[in-house]
């Protein structure tokens, strides 16, 4: 008889992305000693679009006695049919519950993804918090970048992973299957993961907090260290990549094999986050990439491959590895693309190399309209550097440029915002100047996120823009525009709850349950976002979500995440805002290190500073 | 005529939840790792000629179901070829054979469907669908939907117990394949109407007949 899911499958949307059996699943085989589950809180579409995903299930299946199946969160329509049927959440490979799974690993990618991280706990079968669980098993472990700022999950999740993941998870999964053999209990699991490096176990530290509201101390005990230090894969040619990944039979958002050049950053702009934690750079060979890149071709028949590291023109082999790639790519019609090239190093021969197959948009992130606010944020790139990308893209036949801005940022004003308008509008005129043929047109659009301060970046303490502000702002901006730019922008409501939730203390994790159990759900997804429940949820807490997202903290003020140690100095952060705020630069690693703390992981660090 | 390699597959269990475009999509992935020396379009995203000119609804299995592949040349040894293809297919989608050039897809007349319905009711009560014009709003292309007598479109009906009795009702159809196309679903739907049916079918397309009764 068929799976009970499968009555339900002819009653929703897009069913394929419940089913599994995609080629690279894995297989089930004899019941493993350990079953792990990795759970994206997202769409499948969106998850099986994320290399991590690749990366951590194609490690956890790797030994032999556990094997590692996948979840994803539901659509409502799939979520509302298995309440009504009594039907919890499975995983693909076995269409088993998630509850009948020993560890429930998931990945914190986005902050407005934690209503589904408790939704889908709940419909797995899985008491949501911690404390309600009683036994060890499912065991729930969360990483990603997200988890650099736990706390606001704290109440649900047992264990947080920190930094590169791939190592630490192995180490994790071997310890439980040990503590499955000899049939330990959940706090000697707890107490013994708290003493790997990387695992920070929440229920071992007790918050304490200042009449002000503020932290007061978050202090540890048995045992577990007063701060855990995030771990970091240090030789990426050593690194599992997964040559075999899963291709899904469904549409999902990127169908093509992703390639990382190298993890880390050498530029530091003072708002991104992944440039501070995941520093320092560490490199693939370009023989190892192009290696895998064409294996994963050859194993998965995606059409595309891409390169995808935060900057990827600051790889010193690029030329050589795109030609590597180009000649098993062309003959073959595989596309090559490199979504994160900057405009400074911007070649219009490589380029063109690399759209033979495809062409696509091109796509710069100026950030900032001023050239001061881009001294301001550390973004590196002058108007000249944009504007010799934009004529050789426009010399060479391109017609559609994307231009990335930010509003928002520490001490923008509206000279800064209205500048973005016209920064956009003097591309456009470059291209009149430079466009071989005036008759095909051009698109030139400016896409405007909105401005969210992050955990471990320098504008960690920074007070963020309000809501009635944004609008003020996007407004002055809509107004500047002229009508041959095509302007987007992000919704204030979607970023002042990111804000929240990315600089929230454990206290609203209250507020969390509270908004699931009132329906938020897929809040990433605007039309299922419903920022009522949110400041319903806060209230009822008791605690003003303008307290984590408006407010500018103080030099001192114990920080939420101040225990999670990234490598990258709290004095560092601290010194880059200061200069942030004089509009002073720092420059890139490769010209001279600034001495961020991250040179005791090695990588790159320190090499340039002696040549 | 250019050449053109001929599959049956069969597309059972989860797979059948697999959509016609996504398919489509499996299979051009599944021939790129093979290696064949398919036959591309020009252009900006150069595409092979793949068609599987009779679409099956999302959700229902088929067993033969026709897929079309344009080929530079005529392809040596493709015996092999569906146990090749097979290893690079999803769960639930195997090719069953190949051939260059094979019947023209517009010979097909009617599809053969074997639908199982969850329902302790006894044949008459499907049979009896079929005593009187079988008129209901049948989607069109060009007018939306109109009042539209099936019968015309039925070639052969039978129904049974299912053997070993598992609690369902087992009919198969005969049905037109194209121009126009009788989708077993408004036959389902209407017999989950009448009978008050809360489960849905669950629909095989056996394989396909020309228009002479023979299996094609
Ligand atoms: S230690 Fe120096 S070179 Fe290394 S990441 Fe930090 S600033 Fe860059």
């Amino acid at each position: 008889m068929s799976h009970p899911l499968d009555l339900l499958l002819s009653r929703v949307q897009k069913p394929a992305r419940y089913v599994g059996g995609e080629v690279g699943a894995v297989s089930l085989g004899t019941a493993p000693e350990l079953r792990a589950a990795f759970c994206f809180p997202d769409t499948y579409e969106i998850g099986m679009s994320h290399l991590g995903l690749q990366i951590l299930y194609g490690r956890m299946n790797q030994p032999a006695w556990m094997r590692c199946e996948r979840a994803f969160a539901p659509w409502p329509d799939m979520e509302a049919l298995l309440r009504e049927h009594r039907l919890p959440l499975t995983a693909l490979e076995s269409g088993d519950a998630l509850s009948a799974f020993d560890l429930l690993a998931f990945t914190l990618q986005y902050e407005l993804s934690y209503s589904n991280v408790l939704n889908m706990l709940d419909l797995g079968g899985v008491p949501v918090r911690s404390a309600e669980r009683g036994g060890p098993w499912p065991l729930i472990v969360a990483g990603g970048p997200c988890a650099l700022n736990p706390e606001p999950l704290a109440d649900f999740i047992d264990i947080f992973a920190v930094g590169d993941g791939e190592d630490v998870i192995l180490e994790l999964t071997a310890l439980l299957r040990e503590a499955k053999r000899e049939q330990w209990d959940k706090p000697a699991i707890l107490r013994a993961a708290a003493r790997i490096e990387g695992l920070y176990v929440p229920a071992l530290y007790t918050p304490a907090y200042r009449p002000d509201g503020t932290l007061e101390a978050l202090t540890p005990s048995e045992g577990a260290p007063e701060t855990v230090r995030r771990r970091v894969v240090s030789d990426l040619d050593q690194a599992f990549y997964p040559t075999h990944p899963v291709v899904p039979n469904t549409a999902v958002v990127h169908e093509r094999v992703m390639l990382e050049l190298f993890r880390g950053c050498i530029r530091g702009c003072r708002f991104c986050q992944a440039g501070h934690v995941t520093r320092p750079v560490r490199a693939r060979s370009p023989e190892t990439l192009a290696r895998q890149g064409i294996e994963a071709l050859q194993n998965t028949g995606f059409e595309e491959i891409a390169l995808t590291s935060l900057s990827s023109s600051d790889y010193p082999e690029l030329p050589a590895l795109c030609d590597a790639l180009l000649d098993y790519c062309e003959p073959r019609r595989v596309g090559l693309s490199l979504p994160s090239l900057r405009a400074d190093s911007f070649s219009r021969e490589l380029m063109e190399r690399v759209q033979r197959v495809r062409k696509s948009g091109l796509t710069f992130a100026p950030e900032a309209g001023t050239p001061r606010l881009r001294d301001v944020i550390n973004k590196n790139l002058t108007e000249a550097d944009l504007m010799n990308a934009c004529a050789a893209a426009f010399g060479g036949g391109w017609t559609a440029v994307k231009l990335y801005f930010m509003l928002g940022l520490p001490t923008e004003t509206g000279e800064d915002v209205t500048a973005i308008a016209e920064l956009a509008h003097r591309v456009f005129l470059l291209w009149r100047r430079t466009t071989p043929d005036k008759t095909r047109g051009v698109r030139v659009s400016a896409s405007v996120s909105l401005f969210v301060p992050k955990p471990h970046t320098p504008f960690q303490w920074a007070a963020m823009e309000s809501g009635g502000e944004f609008r003020r702002r996007i407004d002055l901006l809509k107004a500047a525009c002229r009508k041959q730019i095509t302007l987007n922008w992000h919704d204030p409501d979607t970023s002042y709850w990111e804000a929240v939730l990315a600089r929230g203390d454990r206290r609203a994790g209250g507020a969390i349950y509270r908004a699931w159990q009132s329906g938020a759900r897929l809040d990433g997804w605007g039309e299922h976002f419903r920022p009522a429940l949110w400041q319903a949820a806060f209230e009822a807490e008791g605690l003003d979500p303008d307290f984590y997202a408006l407010r500018e903290r103080g030099p001192d003020e114990v920080l939420p995440w101040g225990h999670i140690d990234t490598g990258v100095s709290r004095a560092f952060l601290r010194r880059e805002y200061e200069k942030a705020l004089r509009g002073e630069t720092t420059p890139d690693c490769r010209t001279q290190c600034a001495g961020c703390g991250a040179s005791q992981y090695g990588g790159e660090c320190g090499v340039e500073r002696h040549a | 005529m250019p050449d053109t390699i001929r599959l049956l597959f069969s597309k059972t269990g989860r797979a059948r939840f697999i959509s016609h475009l996504d398919l489509m999509a499996v299979f051009q992935r599944a021939f790129y790792r093979a290696g064949l020396p398919l036959r591309y379009s020009q252009g900006f995203s150069p595409r092979v000629y793949l068609s599987i000119p009779l679409p099956l609804s999302v959700g229902y299995a088929g067993l033969r179901e026709p897929l079309d592949v344009g080929a530079e040349a005529p392809v040596p040894g493709l015996d092999a070829l569906p146990e090749r293809l097979n290893a690079l297919l999803p769960e639930g989608i195997s090719v069953l054979s190949a051939e260059m050039n094979g019947r023209s897809p517009g010979d097909i007349v009617w599809a053969r469907y074997e639908v199982r319905f969850h329902t302790g009711a006894e044949p008459e009560a499907f049979l009896s669908l079929f005593a009187a014009p079988l008129v209901v709003e049948k989607r069109t292309k060009k007018k939306g939907a109109v009042p539209t007598d099936l019968l015309p479109m039925v070639r052969a009906f039978s129904c049974a117990r299912s053997e070993p009795e598992d609690g369902t009702l087992c009919a198969k159809l005969e049905l037109a394949a194209q121009n126009p196309t009788l989708n077993p679903g408004y036959i389902t739907a209407e017999f989950e109407r009448r009978m008050g049916l809360m489960v849905p079918a669950e629909v095989t397309r056996l394989g396909f007949l020309d228009a002479a009764g023979a299996e094609l």
